[in-house]
C-alpha cells in the first residue's frame, strides 16, 4: 500500500488553479508523423511539477503564474505549428504541468514536492516564492537527482557555490538585482551626492543575502559610505513604526528596502506617513517595481521612489513585451506581475532545453540548460536571457526606474519611469 | 476760587477717570486669568505629562511583561509537543527526510510554522549541533551554506525544564537569536543521554513586544539579559548606558528595563515653550493696547460733552457738538445739542416778552402822559387867532404838524405795544399786492423804480387785510427809500400745499450783516428821520397773522424780505 502523504492532494488538487495542462493532446500532429501513429492519447513527455502560492497573502503572486504558464504552453504549441510547416524535426515537448497551491507554507511545500514527484510522476519542479522554502526543495531535487527550475525566489545563496547541479535559476537574483542596484546608487553619488544608507529586508535568507550582495557590489565599485542602520522585520509584519522611528532617528541618505509583496507596500504607505520619504530616498532594486505593488499603493505611492521588478509591463517597449502584457491582459483582465514572466521563462526554457539536449533524460536537460540561451519579453533589443553554466543563474538586464504618474495601467496610478539600465556582469561564453 | 486750566482739566479727568478704571480692571480681568494659567501650564504641564508617562508606563509595564512570558510560554509548549512527538531522539542521528522520519519531521514543521522561529536544531550532550531543521524564516548557517554554528561564548541559564541559551546579537547581515532548549527522551535502545532539542527563536520577536511600552514619549523600554546586555525595540543592541527607571524579571537573569529621559524633541518642540510664553507675551500687549486704544476713544468723544457741559455753565449757550457715528454718544451729543438750543430759544423768548412788557408798559405810560397835553395844545394851537401874518400862520401850521407827527409817533407806539387782535379773513395775495401797487405806483415812478408783479397771485391766505397790507405798505417804502438811484421793486408769491410766502424784493443799497442781525429790534435804525419802529411792528403783525418774518441781504445787490403764511385750510378751520 502506497504511504498516504501528508497532505490530502485531491483535495489541493481541486483548489489549484490550472491543475493540470497537456498540450499536445489538442495537437494530435504536433509531435511528428512518427510518433503519432498509433497514439490514442499522447503520453507527455515531461511532467512538471509546480509550486507557487495561490491564495494567502501572495496569492496574487501564484494566480498571475497559473495565467503565464498557459500562455507558454500556447506558445510552445504555435512555435511546434511554424517549425513543422517549415519541416523542422526537432519540435517542442509534450509537457504536462502539475500547479500546485503552496500557500507559501515551508512544509506544505516540502510535501507536496514530494507528492508531485512520488505520487503524480513529476520530472521537473519549478515554482516557488520565498527563498528559504526554494532552499530546502532545492536540496530535495540533488537528492533525487531531478531539476528544479527556480522562478519567482531570489535569495543569491541557491545559484553560489556549492552550486546544486540541478538547480537552475530564470529570473534575476538579488546578486544581480543588488549588483545593479551598486551601479546605480555609484552612478547617482555623482549627481545627487550620498554618504550614508540603511538597510532594511524581511528576516530570513533572502533579506540577509541580499544586503551581503549589495555590500559586496558597491565593494568593487569603491563607493565610499556608511551603514547607518540594518533592521531585519519579521515577514507579514504589519507595524513597521518603530522600525521607521529608528532610521529616522538618523536619517539616512538612502533607505533599501528589500521587502517584497504586500509588505513592501505596507511600510511604503507607513514610511510616507511617519515622514521618512521626505527626509532619505528610498530603493528597491529587485522586486519593489512590481506591477501589483505600484497598483495596491496607488497614490501612496510617491513619485522618486527607485524601483525595479524582474520583469515591467511598460520595459522594454518592444513589440515582444507588448503582446505579451496585453495577451496577459486579455486572458486575465489584470496587468501581470513579474512573477508571470518568471513563470512563462521557466516553461519555455524547460521546453528550450528539452528541444535541444541529445539526450533528454535529467541529465540531458541539465547539461542542455547550462548556457542556454532563451529569448523573452523582459529582453531589450540586441539582448538574449542565457544561463550561466557555473551559476546556474539566469543573466538578464536589470532596469530600474523611479515612480512617476502614470495611469495607462489601471488601476495603478503610477509606473516607473527614468529608466537606467544594466547588462549582466558576466557575458556567455563562446563556444 | 481759581479755574482749572485745559491741561489741569486733562490730568485730573484721567486721573479720576472711569475710563481709566474700566481700563485696569479690563486688564486685570482678561490678563490676570491669562497669566495664571500660563504660570501653571509652564509649571505644571511636564511634570504632569511626565507623572501620566510614569503610570502609563506602570500600568504597561504589567502587560508587556504578560507579553514576553506569553510568548516564551508559547514556544516552551510548542517544544514540549516536540520533546514528545515519537522518534523525536532519532534525528541526532538520522536523516530527517527519509521516510521513516518524515511523518514526525513534518509535525515538527507544523508545530513551528512561523516567521517567529528560524528553525528546529538538535545536540548531542555535549551541545554540538548534530541536526538543523529549516523553518520559513531561516536563513545561513547552521541551515544553508556554512554548518558551523557554536554556542560557545553564549550565557545558558536553566529555567525550569528547560535552558534558555542567548542571545546572539545581531550582526552585519544577520539577525539576533536565542535558543529556548529542552533534554530530549531517552532512547528505548540506549539509555545514556540523548541530548537536546531546541527552538532556534528570533530575538526580536520577543523584542518587538516591547512596542507597546515604545510609545510613550520620554520613557525607552529594553531588554536585559543575562549578562547585562541591553536591546531596543527592534532587537539591536541598545547604545543608551542610562541606568533603568524601571526593571521587572520575565524570566531568569531576562528583564524588561525602562529608561526614562528627557522625550527626544526636535527642533520644533524645543522652541514650543519659548514660542508659546512670547504668544501669551504678544497676546498681554495686544489686549492692553487694544484696551488703551479703546479708552482713549471713548475718552476722546466724551471730551466735547465735557467742554459743551463746560460751555453750558459759562451761559455759552450756542453750542454744537459735532456728531461722530451712529452710537449711544452720538445720540447724547445730538441731544446735548437740542437742550442747548431749546434753552437759548427759551432764553430768548423770555427775554423778548420781558423787554416788550417793558417796552409796552413805557409806551403806553408815555402815550398816557403825552397824548392828552399834546391834544390840548393843539386845541389851544388851532385856537389862536387868524393873524394877517403870514408868518404866524406858517408858524402855526408847523406847530400843528409836528403835534400830527408826535401823535403819529404815540399811535405807533401804542400799535407796538398793544396790537389790535387780527381780524383774519381769506384773501389772495394778488388782492393785496396789486392794491399796493395802485398806492406805491405813483412814488416809484417818481423814484425811477420799476415796479413789477410776479408769481402765484391767485395764492390765498388767511390775515388781516389792514394789518398785512400795513406791513406791505411798510417794506415797499422802506425798499424805495433804499434804491434812492433807482432800481427795481419786485412783488412776488410763491406758494406751496402748506404756506403762501409774499416776497418784497428790491435792487437797493441792501444791510450789512451787523444791521441785517438787529433790522427787526425796536427802535434800532439807520435812518436819521425813522423811528426804529417799522420793521418790528411789521415783524409782531406777521406773528399776530401766524406768519413769520424773514430777511435776506447783500450789501450793493438789495434785500429781500419773506412772509410767509400757513396757507392749509385745514390749519384755519
Amino acid at each position: 500500500m502506497k504511504p498516504k502523504g501528508v497532505l490530502n492532494l485531491p483535495r489541493l488538487f481541486r483548489k489549484a488553479l490550472g491543475a493540470t495542462v497537456v498540450i499536445w493532446s489538442l495537437l494530435p500532429s504536433a509531435y511528428g508523423q512518427e510518433s503519432l501513429v498509433g497514439e490514442e492519447a499522447a503520453e507527455p513527455d515531461l511532467t512538471i511539477g509546480c509550486l507557487y502560492p495561490l491564495t494567502g497573502p501572495m496569492g496574487f503572486f501564484g494566480r498571475d503564474a497559473d495565467v503565464a504558464i498557459g500562455m507558454a504552453l500556447d506558445q510552445l504549441q504555435q512555435l511546434n505549428h511554424q517549425y513543422m510547416n517549415a519541416g523542422e524535426a526537432k519540435l517542442y515537448p509534450r509537457l504536462k504541468v502539475l500547479l500546485e497551491d503552496s500557500k507559501g507554507k515551508r512544509h506544505r511545500s516540502a510535501t507536496l514536492a514530494r507528492q508531485l514527484v512520488e505520487e503524480q510522476g513529476a520530472d521537473i519542479l519549478c515554482g516557488v516564492v520565498y527563498s528559504s522554502i526554494a532552499l530546502e526543495i532545492s536540496a530535495y531535487a540533488e537528492q533525487q537527482k531531478m531539476l528544479f527550475i527556480g522562478a519567482g525566489h531570489s535569495s543569491s545563496r541557491l545559484t553560489q557555490a556549492p552550486v546544486n547541479p540541478w538547480y537552475f535559476r530564470v529570473n534575476n537574483d538579488s546578486r544581480q538585482s543588488m549588483r545593479a542596484g551598486a551601479r546605480y546608487l555609484k552612478e547617482m553619488k555623482s549627481e545627487q551626492p550620498w554618504t550614508t544608507l540603511a538597510y532594511v529586508g524581511p528576516d530570513y535568507d533572502y533579506g540577509h543575502r541580499a544586503l551581503g550582495d549589495l555590500l559586496e557590489g558597491l565593494e568593487a565599485l569603491d563607493v565610499h559610505f556608511e551603514i547607518s542602520g540594518e533592521y531585519y522585520p519579521k515577514l507579514s509584519e504589519p507595524d513597521y513604526s518603530t522600525y521607521i522611528q529608528a532610521l529616522l532617528s538618523s536619517p539616512p541618505d538612502i533607505v533599501i528596502c528589500n521587502f517584497f509583496g504586500d509588505d513592501f507596500a505596507n511600510f511604503v504607505r507607513q514610511a510616507h506617513l511617519q515622514g521618512l520619504l521626505e527626509v532619505s530616498r528610498l530603493a528597491n532594486f529587485d522586486t519593489g517595481g512590481g506591477y501589483s505593488i505600484i497598483a495596491a499603493l496607488g497614490n501612496d505611492l510617491p513619485p522618486g521612489v527607485i524601483l525595479s521588478g524582474h520583469h515591467h509591463n511598460n520595459w522594454p517597449d518592444t513589440p515582444r513585451n507588448r503582446e505579451f502584457v496585453a495577451e496577459f491582459h486579455r486572458r486575465s483582465g489584470r496587468y501581470p506581475n513579474f512573477m508571470a514572466e518568471s513563470a512563462y521563462a521557466a516553461i519555455l526554457a524547460v521546453a528550450e532545453a528539452w528541444r535541444q539536449a541529445e539526450n533528454t533524460d535529467a541529465d540531458g536537460m541539465r547539461l542542455a540548460l547550462e548556457g542556454l540561451k532563451l529569448s523573452l519579453p523582459e529582453d531589450p533589443p540586441g539582448f538574449q536571457s542565457w544561463i550561466d553554466p557555473i551559476s546556474h543563474q539566469i543573466m538578464q538586464v536589470t532596469a530600474i526606474g523611479e515612480s512617476l504618474p502614470n495611469e495607462d495601467y489601471p488601476p495603478a496610478k503610477r509606473m516607473l519611469g527614468n529608466w537606467k539600465v544594466y547588462m549582466p556582469e558576466i557575458n556567455p561564453l563562446t563556444p | 476760587m481759581k479755574e482749572p486750566t485745559g491741561n489741569q482739566i486733562k490730568i485730573s479727568l484721567w486721573r479720576n477717570s472711569l475710563l481709566r478704571r474700566y481700563l485696569v480692571l479690563s486688564l486685570l480681568v482678561t490678563v490676570l486669568p491669562l497669566l495664571v494659567v500660563t504660570w501653571f501650564y509652564d509649571r505644571f504641564t511636564g511634570e504632569l505629562l511626565e507623572d501620566l508617562g510614569e503610570q502609563k508606563v506602570q500600568h504597561s509595564m504589567n502587560a508587556t511583561h504578560a507579553a514576553l512570558s506569553g510568548f516564551l510560554k508559547a514556544r516552551q509548549f510548542e517544544l514540549e509537543t516536540i520533546v514528545d512527538l515519537p522518534n523525536i531522539e532519532r534525528f541526532l542521528s538520522g536523516d530527517p527526510l527519509s521516510p521513516e522520519l518524515e511523518p514526525t519531521h513534518a509535525l515538527i514543521s507544523f508545530e513551528t510554522d512561523s516567521f517567529d522561529i528560524y528553525g528546529v536544531l538538535f545536540f548531542d550532550t555535549q551541545w554540538q549541533l548534530k541536526t538543523a531543521l529549516p523553518g520559513v524564516a531561516s536563513s545561513g548557517p547552521p541551515y544553508w551554506g556554512e554548518t558551523e554554528f557554536s554556542l560557545e561564548g553564549l550565557p545558558r541559564i536553566k529555567f525550569a525544564d528547560y535552558w534558555l541559551i542567548g542571545p546572539q546579537p545581531p550582526r552585519q547581515g544577520r539577525s539576533g537569536w536565542f535558543l529556548l532548549a529542552a533534554p530530549l527522551p531517552l532512547s528505548s535502545v540506549d539509555t545514556s543521554s540523548s541530548g537536546f532539542v531546541a527552538l532556534h527563536l528570533r530575538f526580536a520577536s520577543l523584542a518587538e513586544l516591547l512596542k507597546g511600552q515604545s510609545r510613550i514619549d520620554g520613557f525607552t523600554p529594553l531588554i536585559s539579559t543575562s549578562e547585562g546586555q541591553r536591546f531596543t525595540v527592534n532587537g539591536r543592541p541598545a547604545l543608551d548606558k542610562t541606568p533603568s527607571w524601571l526593571s521587572e524579571e520575565f524570566a531568569p537573569g531576562w528583564s524588561i528595563e525602562v529608561v526614562k529621559h528627557h522625550p527626544a524633541v526636535n527642533l520644533s518642540q524645543e522652541l514650543r515653550r519659548p514660542v508659546f510664553l512670547l504668544g501669551v507675551g504678544v497676546s498681554v500687549v495686544l489686549v492692553g493696547g487694544f484696551f488703551m486704544a479703546l479708552i482713549l476713544r471713548i475718552k476722546r468723544r466724551f471730551v466735547p460733552l465735557i467742554e459743551g457741559a463746560e460751555a453750558v455753565s459759562r451761559g455759552d449757550w450756542n453750542i454744537h457738538i459735532p456728531p461722530e457715528g451712529n452710537d449711544e454718544i452720538t445720540l447724547l451729543a445730538k441731544a446735548f445739542n437740542r437742550m442747548g438750543g431749546r434753552l437759548q430759544a427759551l432764553i430768548d423768548s423770555r427775554l423778548d416778552v420781558e423787554k416788550k412788557a417793558v417796552l409796552g408798559e413805557f409806551s403806553a405810560s408815555i402815550a398816557h402822559e403825552v397824548r392828552n397835553p399834546l391834544a390840548t395844545i393843539k386845541v389851544c394851537v388851532q385856537s389862536f387867532p387868524i393873524d394877517e401874518d403870514p408868518r404866524n400862520a406858517e408858524l402855526i401850521t408847523l406847530v400843528l404838524e409836528e403835534i400830527d407827527r408826535v401823535n403819529g409817533v404815540v399811535e405807533n407806539l401804542l400799535s407796538f405795544a398793544r396790537p389790535f387782535d387780527p381780524e383774519r379773513v381769506w384773501v389772495t395775495a394778488g388782492d393785496l399786492l396789486r392794491r399796493l401797487a395802485a398806492l406805491i405806483d405813483p412814488l416809484a415812478v417818481r423814484e425811477n423804480i420799476q415796479l413789477s408783479l410776479s408769481g402765484d397771485l391767485d395764492a390765498r391766505l388767511c390775515i388781516d387785510e389792514n394789518q398785512i397790507q400795513q406791513v406791505l405798505m411798510n417794506l415797499a417804502l422802506n425798499s424805495i427809500q433804499a434804491m434812492p438811484e433807482g432800481g427795481g421793486l419786485n412783488l412776488a408769491v410763491q406758494s406751496t400745499k402748506e404756506n403762501t410766502v409774499i416776497i418784497v424784493g428790491d435792487t437797493g443799497i441792501g444791510m450789512a450783516p451787523e444791521s441785517l442781525e438787529r433790522a427787526t429790534e425796536p427802535f434800532y435804525t439807520t435812518k436819521s428821520q425813522g423811528t426804529g419802529l417799522g420793521l418790528s411792528i411789521s415783524k409782531r403783525l406777521v406773528q399776530l397773522n401766524g406768519g413769520h418774518l424773514q430777511m435776506s441781504s447783500e450789501p450793493g445787490a438789495g434785500t429781500r424780505v419773506l412772509l410767509t403764511f400757513n396757507a392749509s385750510r385745514e390749519t384755519h378751520e
